[in-house]
């Protein structure tokens, strides 16, 4: 899946300059040389599972904040004849949206529910179906949650964090109303406060799930519905002393077939370790996968590879370039478990995002 | 800051305001009061939500015709949904138009400021 990357003149500026220079270089780099082709381990489970499952990414993803908004929201994925629009996502948190429902820092911190509650979101996507080029076009439309059942690293968890930035957010209010403007001095300290935190904990355990499923739409109308398939990802993160971190892996995609499109089943389970800092450091990965084809049959025509295995592993060094974006560069092997190819060796130079952009309570992110 | 409408409540009577997060958010606050005729704000109550003190403070008995002011700032992650109230109470009795209702989403770098002014009455 692609993405337009952004990163701020300023946010570079701070950059160390090993950093920059392999941000330099994953930039220029040839396309041929880049990864993006080649399967990638997941750091963090799809941030909306909706999209991940349409293998879609749309320029703005709806993020409304109470039930009217959200009625509003998915209002506007239908047009006015009543079909499903392409290109539409919403995510939500589900009891943010529940009036008189309140999750205070106490309840946070405390119950374990109350976290998952405020981190589970859900997410609904629409795009064009694949290979449809008829004039009546078909639509793809998934339902995703993501649960995020546990995370040390998260600030708002510790009571210690907290204070500080509670002390620190009072010492921003004015001695007297409509005095000078206050919010450059709150939205300073909190992310002075955030940034300091998350670079302490940058290898902090982590676990999180998600899962999404769909639907095709025949001409895009609602009740014409065909079974898409289901997809499922699950990412845990564990500290290895200070300096390490030890990410694995497990996903699965499960196709129906449609139409001509071939049914599949893949799995894939890899694992990640690194060692360094929350800025730069050294990784190893191995992430193992599996393709399982299903039909159509079609008479005379060549049978679809019905199984491949393959595996794929790389090491190298990886820097952070701006907030849970990192640049890699290093070197890898895929490995074809059926021998037919013989083993290559390639160049890893790319730019991912990393376990640390699956921020806490992004289910509470706002509409951007 | 716009003077909102107002809160009724008996002169007689102590007022205590209450503020309470509704979101994981860290919350900070402070709030004034100035008498009819006087010319300065009075600091009347602040705090914030880690604090270990209970966010409900005594304002004191206030004249018909008093303005309160508030200042809440929120921190918590980028772009995030916050919610919060601040609440105007005699004894157990939360005042008619004593409910202020503050909600609203963090900035890309996590903070925000709400603030809100009534008048007794």
């Amino acid at each position: 899946m692609s993405r337009v990357i952004r990163v701020s003149r300023r946010s570079l500026a701070r950059l160390p300059p090993a950093t920059l220079i392999l941000h330099a270089i994953c930039l220029l780099a040839p396309g041929a040389l880049r990864a993006q082709e080649a399967p990638e381990l997941l750091t963090a489970v799809p941030e909306t599972p909706a999209l991940a499952f349409l293998d879609a990414t749309t320029a703005r993803v709806l993020r409304p904040g109470s039930v009217r908004d959200f009625a509003l929201a998915l209002l506007s994925g239908t047009g006015e004849s009543g079909t499903a629009q392409h290109g539409f996502a919403v995510e939500t948190t589900p009891w943010f949206l529940v009036p008189g429902v309140a999750i205070d820092g106490e309840s946070y911190m405390r119950s374990r529910l109350a976290f998952i509650l405020v981190n589970a979101q859900i997410s609904i996507g629409t795009a064009r179906s694949e290979g449809d080029e008829s004039d009546e076009t078909d639509t793809d439309l998934a339902l995703g949650l993501r649960l995020t059942l546990a995370d040390r690293g998260d600030p708002l968890r510790s009571a210690e964090f907290r204070r500080a930035l509670a002390d620190s957010i009072l010492d921003c209010a004015p001695a007297q109303p409509d005095a000078t403007p206050s919010d450059a001095c709150v939205s300073r300290e909190t992310e002075a406060a955030w940034e300091a935190w998350t670079a302490d904990h940058w290898n902090a355990a982590r676990l999180a799930v998600a899962g999404a499923w769909g639907v095709r739409l025949e001409a895009s109308e609602l009740d014409e519905r065909d079974y898409a398939g289901w997809s499922a990802w699950a990412v845990g993160a564990f500290p290895i002393g200070r300096r390490g971190q030890l990410i694995a892996q497990l996903a699965r995609q499960d196709r129906p077939e449609l139409g001509l499109l071939p049914g599949f089943t893949d799995w894939s389970v890899g694992a990640r370790a690194l060692v360094g800092s929350a800025k730069i450091n050294g990784f190893l990965e191995y992430l193992a996968l599996s393709r399982e084809v299903d039909g159509p049959d079609i008479p005379d025509a060549e049978p679809p590879d019905l199984e491949h295995d393959s595996g794929l592993w790389s090491a190298g060094i990886e820097a952070r370039v701006a907030e849970g974006l990192w640049a890699s560069a290093g070197f890898g092997t895929r490995v074809s478990e059926l021998l037919v190819d013989t083993e290559k060796t390639f160049v890893l130079l790319s730019l991912r995002w990393g376990i640390s952009s699956a921020a806490r309570m992004d289910a509470l992110r706002g509409e951007r | 800051m716009a003077d909102e409408s107002p809160i009724l409540a008996d002169p007689t009577v102590q007022i205590d305001v209450e503020v309470a997060g509704e979101t994981p958010h860290v919350f900070a606050y402070k709030v004034w009061t100035k008498s009819p005729g006087e010319d300065r704000w009075t600091v009347a109550a602040e705090g914030h939500s880690e604090d270990e003190i209970p966010d409900a403070h005594p304002i004191g008995p206030l004249a018909l015709g008093t303005l309160v002011a508030w200042w809440l700032g929120v921190g918590g992650p980028p772009e995030s949904w916050f919610r919060a109230a601040i609440r105007f109470r005699q004894g157990d009795e939360v005042l008619e138009g004593g409910e202020r209702r503050v909600r609203g989403r963090t900035g890309s770098r996590g903070g925000a400021v709400r603030s809100g002014e009534a008048r007794i009455a």
